[in-house]
């Protein structure tokens, strides 16, 4: 219901602002900049509003001035508590495929520690046991956790003709990471300009061989990895996790909007860490917050994939290298991930197999 | 969120780096890393609050030991370094504009009597930026030298998880008395605050110690208090890289909630176990800022130095 609300409010917030622009013309006695497809788009969430400026139709040197323009004059239209002036999305992609791989999603979240490498493991355990070829390409360059979690370690090799690295293979998911390449305990310095040399090469000199699906475990924040990460190949969409409290929401908002502006799709939602239940009483205590899973699906109009209850067990497996979808069956972790896979099988249109059908149907 | 675009800071909402690459110390031979000597105006001591893993709660950490320092008499600012999930704005009840002076240096939001300079505070979620590193080095610089600091005894340093841009260039610009590392008991949280205590010793940085998050949970109904990960990692963490354990601090459901209203819990619960637990870390902290200081102006003071070379030579003789 209140999804229907905010759309709706939205959209009449988006015409308003539109027919403000439309009265805009560079040029006296020149057609309007909407209509000359100067403005690209505008997108409204609640009372925060982006212009979206296609830059090949402004000249440079106009850019600025047409922006400073245009801000208080969409600022004045009532609902609108502030005006961002910014490009339309634009991918950054040097190529559209990685050879031999059919789709490759990232796992991001604004902020850290939310469980994005925890999902990732799970989900790929999940749809490898499905039977689809699936990859996961560890990019936290600065605080790699999938071997950890996969309970391997040690150093990479190179495959037999000696120039590419041979990924290693767990729970039936081929993976790399730069943990592998690293020594335990040595801090990773990397600047800005060292991640564009080296994460390309995570991407494309592993040896992943054919795949359905190559997952990202990417690094929390808006950084020079994602860019780089968007950079390698263009992405089929990612999958945003979060807290569910509010410091959470706000930093996966801004993550979002990054990818939003790479003309990245955001798959869904996933909402980890929703509440524990005390070994006492029972009393479910929500440690991390409530309810911003399903405020941010509203605000953004993205699908919820799952929402993920705190579980100690968790952290005890994750520690010995063992994913908990691996080790339970039939427990509601192990559902909520079958569905979060199938829901990921019906968005990029993946093989379906027997068990993706199974847990399409409990959904 | 009351987001003033009338208010900007210094640096452009819409910005490209401008920066030339080759600034970069990563690319040449030259050591990168040089002693900064340049105060911050206004601020005693900078000390960072670190983590490898993120979402351990170096924010949450961070603003109630200012809050708790706050309450054992000294003045404390919070710069707010994490410009990839800016959290200390919400967290300190700080969600407004920065206002400007008439010389065009930034003033610190306050609340709670904490002073803070948050990215959240000067671009809008909707603006989301990809932060490449020149543009992090200037955006910080700016953070810490155009912002007019009141006379401050302690600006915490909120650090983004990792140790990439942020550190590198923080450690580069700005002259820092010490850092506490912010873990949880896992593994996952142990192995990546292991990688950057490494960082900090290779840079000589003291480390003050490693804090435990999360280390127990309280339930709010019976007190029952429950161990939420495998406990014992950050303790012989802490000896086996001879830095000292700070404590724990539990989880509070409370806090969360907390959290999301500027209502830090050392403010709005100051009899829980968990304000009491930083209540007692901020004592500590106090302690090593004071020992840290000791030890600079005995440095400084070249009469004490002299006579420590009289005696050398003395005995050599």
């Amino acid at each position: 219901m209140s999804m229907n609300q905010a759309t709706m409010d939205s959209t009449e917030l988006e015409n308003a602002v539109m027919s403000v622009l439309q009265t805009v013309s560079d040029r006296p006695d020149g057609p309007d900049i909407v209509s000359t497809g100067q403005v690209f788009d505008v997108v409204a969430t609640d009372g925060a509003v982006r212009v979206l400026l296609d830059q090949e139709r402004i000249n440079e040197q106009d850019q600025q001035t047409l922006a400073e323009f245009i801000t208080p004059l969409v600022e004045s239209v009532p609902g609108v508590q502030r005006a961002v002036i910014k490009p339309r999305p634009r991918s950054v992609a040097l190529r559209q495929k990685l050879p031999g791989i059919a789709h490759v999603v990232g796992v991001h979240s604004g902020k850290g520690g939310v469980g994005k490498s925890t999902v990732a493991v799970n989900l790929a355990v999940t749809l490898a046991a499905k039977g689809l070829k699936v990859g996961l390409l560890d990019a936290d360059v600065y605080g790699p956790s999938v071997p950890t979690l996969l309970g391997k370690s040690g150093r990479a090799s190179t495959t037999d003709d000696g120039d590419r690295v041979q990924p290693f293979i767990a729970h039936g998911v081929k993976f790399m990471s730069l943990g592998l390449l690293l020594p335990a305990g040595q801090a990773l310095m990397w600047r800005g300009s060292l991640v564009d040399q080296g994460l390309p090469q995570l991407f494309t000199d592993v040896d992943w061989g054919e795949l359905d699906l190559l997952l990202i475990d990417l690094p929390p924040g808006t950084s020079d990895v994602h860019l780089a990460s968007a950079r390698q190949v263009a992405l089929s969409g990612i999958i945003t996790v979060t807290a569910p409290g509010q410091v959470s929401i706000d930093d996966v908002r801004r993550g979002m909007e990054m990818f939003a502006d790479l003309a990245v799709p955001c798959l869904g939602v996933v909402e980890n860490m929703a509440g524990v239940s005390c070994r006492q009483c029972g009393h479910i205590g929500s440690v991390f917050g409530e309810g911003g899973g399903v405020q941010l699906t509203e605000q953004m109009g993205i699908p919820l994939l799952a929402s993920i209850p705190f579980e100690p067990d968790v952290a005890h497996h994750s520690d010995k290298g063992v994913p908990l979808v691996s080790v339970s069956q039939d427990t509601l972790f192990t559902r909520l991930y079958s569905n979060i896979a199938a829901q990921l099988t019906l968005l990029l249109g993946l093989p379906r197999t027997q068990g993706a059908e199974d847990a399409s149907l409990t959904n | 969120m009351n987001w003033d675009a009338n208010r900007p800071f210094p640096i452009p909402v819409i910005a490209e780096s401008t920066g030339n690459d080759s600034q970069h110390r990563g690319d040449t031979d030259e050591p990168w890393y040089a002693e900064p000597e340049e105060p911050i105006q206004g601020v005693d001591d900078v000390i960072l609050v670190a983590s490898g893993k993120g979402g351990v709660g170096k924010s949450t950490v961070t603003v109630n030991l200012a809050c708790a320092l706050r309450r054992q008499g000294m003045r404390v600012g919070i710069l707010d370094a994490d410009l990839y999930g800016p959290s200390i704005t919400r967290m300190l009840g700080v969600n407004v504009g920065l206002d400007r002076d008439d010389n065009g240096m930034t003033l610190p939001a306050e609340n709670h009597d904490i002073y803070a300079v948050s990215i959240a505070n000067v671009v809008p979620p909707e603006a989301a930026l990809s932060w490449k590193g020149p543009l992090v080095a200037q955006t910080l610089v700016q953070m810490f030298r155009e912002v007019v600091w009141p006379d401050l005894d302690i600006l915490l340093v909120d650090l983004p998880p990792g140790t990439g841009d942020v550190q590198l260039t923080i450690l580069e610009q700005v002259p820092v008395s010490g850092v506490v590392i912010v873990t949880t008991p896992q593994q996952l949280a142990l192995v990546d605050a292991e990688r950057g205590i490494a960082l900090f010793h290779e840079l000589d940085i003291p480390v003050f110690g490693i804090i435990e998050n999360m280390d127990r949970y309280v339930c709010p109904c019976c007190g029952e208090e429950q161990a939420l990960f495998p406990v014992g990692g950050a303790k012989s963490l802490a000896s086996r890289k001879h830095v000292a354990y700070l404590g724990g601090i539990p989880l509070d459901p409370a806090g969360q909630d907390a959290a999301d209203r500027g209502q830090p819990l050392v403010i709005s619960n100051d009899q829980g176990k968990a304000a009491t637990a930083f209540t007692n870390l901020a004592g500590q902290v106090a302690k090593a800022v004071e020992r840290e200081r000791l030890y600079r102006e005995r440095d400084a003071d070249t009469s004490l130095r002299e006579d420590h070379e009289a005696f050398w030579e003395r005995l050599l003789d």
